[in-house]
Parts: C-alpha cells; structure tokens; sequence
C-alpha cells in the first residue's frame, strides 16, 4: 500500500513528464529536459508529504504497545528498553525506507527508456537525502512515542509539531528577526542572520535547501532563496555581489560563514534525529510502563 | 542465595502509596504463592521485580541481580507471565514461541511446547484470534521457554477453565521438580493452597503475613460469617453490644438492621440466643463461607495480637 502510494507520488511525475512533455516548464531556459526537472517536481511534494507518511510510520511504535501490553511481553524477554528503542527506530526506518527505495527505482526504470537525460549526481543525491529526510522523521515520531503515554498523544504531538513546522517556522525566524529589530534595535545585517540561521532549524526547510544546492550547485544560491531580503544577504552579510541573471539571483565573490554551510546544515537536519531519540530514550528509560 | 529478595521496597503512584515498605525473601527452589485481594499491590510488586515499574524506595535482586542494574540477566534466566499483557493480533502462536526461542537463545520446540500447554492444534493461527484461556497457555508456553531458574507468574488462572486452572497446577509443579523456583501471585485462596510451599499475604501495600501452607489454614479455618438481620431496627445497639460480649465472636458491624458478624462456626446458635435475649426479634439468618477479603481480616487480626510486625 505505502509503496503504491510512493511509486505514484515519485514516479507519476517522471511519468507525466515523459508523456506530457509537463517537465519542460521545470528544466531551466535553454538547458535540454534532465532529471532536475524531476526532482524539481517531485520536491515540494516530497517535503510536506514524507514527514506526514514517516509520522503515521512512527508514532504508534511503542506507545501503542505499552497501552495494550505488549511491551510487557517483549520486555519479559532479555532486552533492554534502549535495545527496543532501537530496534523500532531500525525497524521503523525500513519501514519508511523501502517504499521510497522503491518509488525511486520505478522513476528511474520509466526514465531510463525516455529522451529525459539522467543527472545521475544530482538524482541520486537527491534520493539520499529524500532518505535521511524519511528517517530523520521516523526517528522523531518514534522519539515521541517513547517518551509519551498514549499512541494517541504521540500522533497528536509529532503532527502538530510538524504541522507547525511546516505552516508557521517559515514566519518564525523572520518574525523573532522583526521583533528583535524592533525592540532590541538590531541591525539589518544581525537580523537576517536570525532569520536564516533559524529558518534553518526546521528539518523541512533544512531538507528543501540542501536540495536546492543539489540542483544550484551552490549552498549560497540556495540559501539566499531561504531569505526575505537576498540583496541585503548577499553584499552586506556575506560580503558578495549580487547578480540577477536568467536563472535566478546569483551572489558572486560571497563567502559563507560555517553555520551556513552544508556540513552545518546536515547537522541542523541530523538535530531532528538525534534530540528526539535521546530525550525518548531518556523518558522511555526512567518512566514506570 | 534467595531467588527474590526485597528490602524496604515502597512505591507510590503521586499521593497513592502502592507498597510500603516491603520486606520479603523467596528461597530457591521454593514454590510461592503471592495472596492478597485486588488491588493489595501485587501487580506492583512484580512489576517492580521485572524492572517495568521503579521503586520509589528501597532495594530488591532477583537471582543475585540488581533489579534495575541488570535487569538483562533477569530476564535471561526467568519466564513471565504478565498481568494485563496482550499478544500479537497478527502472528501465530508458533510465531509467538519461535520469537522467545530466538531472543532466549533456547532450543525447545515449537511444537512441544504447545503440545504442553494444551494449544497444538491452534499454533498456526493467529493469536488475535485466541480465546482469552488460550492466549495465556500461549504465553505460559512462552514463560516456559529456556528452562528458566525462575517463573514469574502474575495471576496465572486468570482466564482458565478448571481443566486449565490445573494443567497450571501440574505445570508449576513440573516446572519446580525441575528445579525453578516459582513466585506466582493470586487472589483465590485455593490455588495458591494447592500447590505452595510457602504463602505471602499483601494487604494495603503491606507484606501482613508470610508463612507456610498449614499455618494459613489454621488462621482461616476458625471464622464464619453469619448474617442477621432483625426485624427492625430499633434494638441493633443492643443487639451488637450482645453480640459483642460472646467469647466466640471475633468481628460485628451493623449495616440498617442487617449485622455481620464474624465468630467461631460452631457459635452460630450463641449468637443468634445473644440477639434473642437483648430484646430483638431474628428475621432471617445465612451463614457464609468466609471469603478470601475476610480470611485476611481475620489472619490480620490475630497476627497483630500475636506478633505486630512481621519479618519475613
């Protein structure tokens, strides 16, 4: 079932593309159809949708069975509870994995015959990260659903905090930069730094930026699209030029502080997948079942 | 070395207090039996054994191992049979036994073991499907998995026919002539009669008694509870008072014109004379077996003129 509903959401596209020619609007002016032009698609869906299906994946793991009393039954036996926390977190992943894994290779199999060239680099990063993005949310429902008492509290947690996530974060970081600006009489330069550095606090904005660098080849280029002034970013923040070509802004002679950078940013991402696990364990460990 | 030892173990649910103070030792070899009414804390007590529950104070070790620092090894080495556990909907009971067999490192069979608890002929189905009986012979198949030194068993007739009540019988005794030890809890004085070594009654969260099977039945054969009630209810005072005054009467407690006594079972017509004589008038009188709640009064009663606190 979840992977006749991935092979649609990551396939129809490439689908679609082929027969309808869709794609052609997604493929940068005057470059030849890639599958860029797929993972452009197939990105605004897969951002909002994989944490939803890693959420209903997650959240049931193991509150559900210490509602019903089955966790009694498999702590009976030698595990530990960080042991069980474990397995459900590898078991879980798989879960959320396999149907990606395999709505992946169903795109790749309809290209492959098609006139659509393969960017095999940017295609399979682009599966990578969609991957770690899946887990990373896995880990967080299955994180809540340690730490909580009911399945149903888990559900309602991790929802609305991605709900949250994706609705309101966006405004968040530009907010806290408004306030501060207003109140503590921050600069414009200080107050953009609030607002990227906590934009990319959110899994979902961290996930969408580093496959924007996959496409832009750039990790400036993509997180200036993350700010609401890109011309302030570029010169005064990161000391650059900025040129708005065909393509899109372009910041050139920029140099981007450490806490920008991808390293960082996949770190931000990991934060997403290691906070909840830990603080699950933590709860899970020292509460009575 | 004892098979379970707990020292001062108390455990309070916020303002609730569960278990104070306990004390209590299981021998090795030794088949307890665990009493004590509903809700006297039980389940706690195991649960805190089995490291699912946290004792708000005190120790325990069971087989040599810190409860909470090595709850692994326990584990290892003991089968349970929870209370208020719920199996697998969707695997079989074969998929159930093969699971423990795996995770216990053992190598029993499948097979056999359902043979043994009475449910070959349902172990390729789903256990969802099981009856309530069948669910826990399953699991005491599971429990029995790896020839455990111990077996933990939380109320294990819960759900058995007679049939079932006593093919759990024989397989506690099966399982100690093996050489486990066996701590199992209930609430039905019977069961735990017929097949202990050695009794322990919570109460309240307390360890009231511990003693062998005859010393319980000495302390619980002597009361009858006789029901009176009088034709109306002007006298009942008097009528306590009476009641009250007979050697043989260990307990009274008036409800409207119905009283309750708990006296000695050949003090019935006494009784009955006392309320006579006070100037009331007998409507109807029943006498009942002592029930298990009553038996433990009366065992409270006279543990706490004979000796006021129990080291167990």
């Amino acid at each position: 079932m979840l992977s006749f509903i991935f092979i649609v959401l990551f396939a129809l596209p490439a689908v679609l593309g082929l027969y309808f020619n869709i794609g052609q609007q997604f493929a940068e002016a005057g470059a030849s159809l890639t599958t860029d032009a797929y993972v452009r698609f197939a990105l605004p869906i897969a951002a909002p949708l994989l944490p939803a299906v890693a959420i209903v994946i997650g959240y049931a793991a193991i509150a559900r069975e210490g509602e019903r009393g089955s966790l009694k039954i498999l702590l009976s036996l030698p595990y530990t509870r960080g042991e069980l926390l474990a397995g459900k977190f590898v078991g879980r992943s798989a879960i959320t994995l396999i149907p990606v894994t395999v709505g992946f290779l169903t795109t790749l199999l309809v290209l492959l015959p098609s006139e659509i060239e393969i960017a095999w680099e940017s295609f399979l990063l682009f599966a990578l990260a969609t991957m770690a993005y899946g887990v990373v949310f896995t880990a967080f429902a299955i994180g809540l659903s340690a730490a909580l008492k009911t399945a149903r509290r888990a559900m309602a947690a991790s929802l609305g905090i991605y709900v949250y996530l994706q609705v309101f974060w966006s405004n968040l970081g530009a907010g806290l930069g408004n306030l501060l600006s207003d109140h503590a009489n921050i600069g414009e330069v200080t107050q953009l730094h609030v607002e990227l550095f906590v934009s990319l606090l959110s899994p979902i904005a961290a996930y969408r930026t580093l496959v924007q660098e996959i496409l832009q080849g750039s990790p400036i280029r993509s997180r200036l699209l993350l700010t609401s002034n890109p011309q302030v970013t570029c010169e005064e923040m990161l000391g650059g030029t900025l040129e708005v070509t065909q393509a899109g802004a372009e910041c050139t002679n920029a140099a981007l502080p450490p806490q920008y950078g991808t390293v960082a940013v996949i770190g931000y991402l990991l934060l997403w997948l290691v906070v909840p696990l830990v603080a699950g364990y933590y709860v899970f460990e020292n509460k009575d079942l | 070395m004892a098979a379970i030892e707990l020292d001062g173990v108390t455990k309070q649910f916020g303002s609730l207090t569960a278990l104070q103070g306990v004390d209590l030792t299981v021998e090795e070899g030794e088949i307890f039996g665990f009493l004590g009414p509903n809700g006297a804390g039980k389940s706690t007590t195991i649960n805190i054994l089995l490291d699912f529950v946290r004792a708000t104070d005190g120790s325990a070790t069971v087989l040599g191992h810190d409860i909470h620092e090595e709850p692994k090894r326990i584990r290892a080495r003991t089968g349970v049979l929870p209370e208020g556990y719920d199996v697998y909907d969707r695997l079989t009971g074969r998929q159930h036994l093969s699971f423990v067999i795996e995770s216990k490192d053992a190598d029993e069979d499948a097979d056999e073991l359902a043979e043994r608890v009475g449910i070959a002929d349902a172990i390729d189905r789903k256990a969802g499907g099981y009856s309530k009986g069948m669910q826990q012979r399953l699991v005491l198949a599971m429990a029995l998995i790896g020839e455990p030194d111990l077996l933990i068993l939380d109320e294990p007739t819960t759900g058995l026919d007679p049939n079932g009540a006593r093919l759990m019988r024989e397989i506690i005794r099966e399982e100690n002539e093996r050489g486990a030890t066996v701590f199992f809890s209930s609430h039905i004085l019977g069961q735990v009669e017929a097949v202990c070594d050695t009794v322990g009654i919570l109460q309240n969260g307390r360890l009231i008694a511990k003693d062998s099977v005859a010393g319980l039945r000495e302390a619980a054969a002597g009361d009858t509870v006789l029901r009176v009630t009088l034709s109306d209810g002007d006298g009942t005072d008097d009528a306590v008072a009476a009641i009250e005054g007979l050697d043989e009467v260990s307990t009274v407690t008036a409800d409207g014109t119905t009283l309750t006594v708990g006296c000695d079972s050949d003090a019935k017509m006494a009784v009955l004379n006392a309320v006579e004589e006070s100037g009331s008038e007998v409507a109807n009188f029943e006498t009942e077996e002592a029930s298990l709640d009553e038996v433990f009064a009366a065992y409270t009663e006279q543990q706490e003129q004979e000796q006021p606190e129990v080291d167990a």
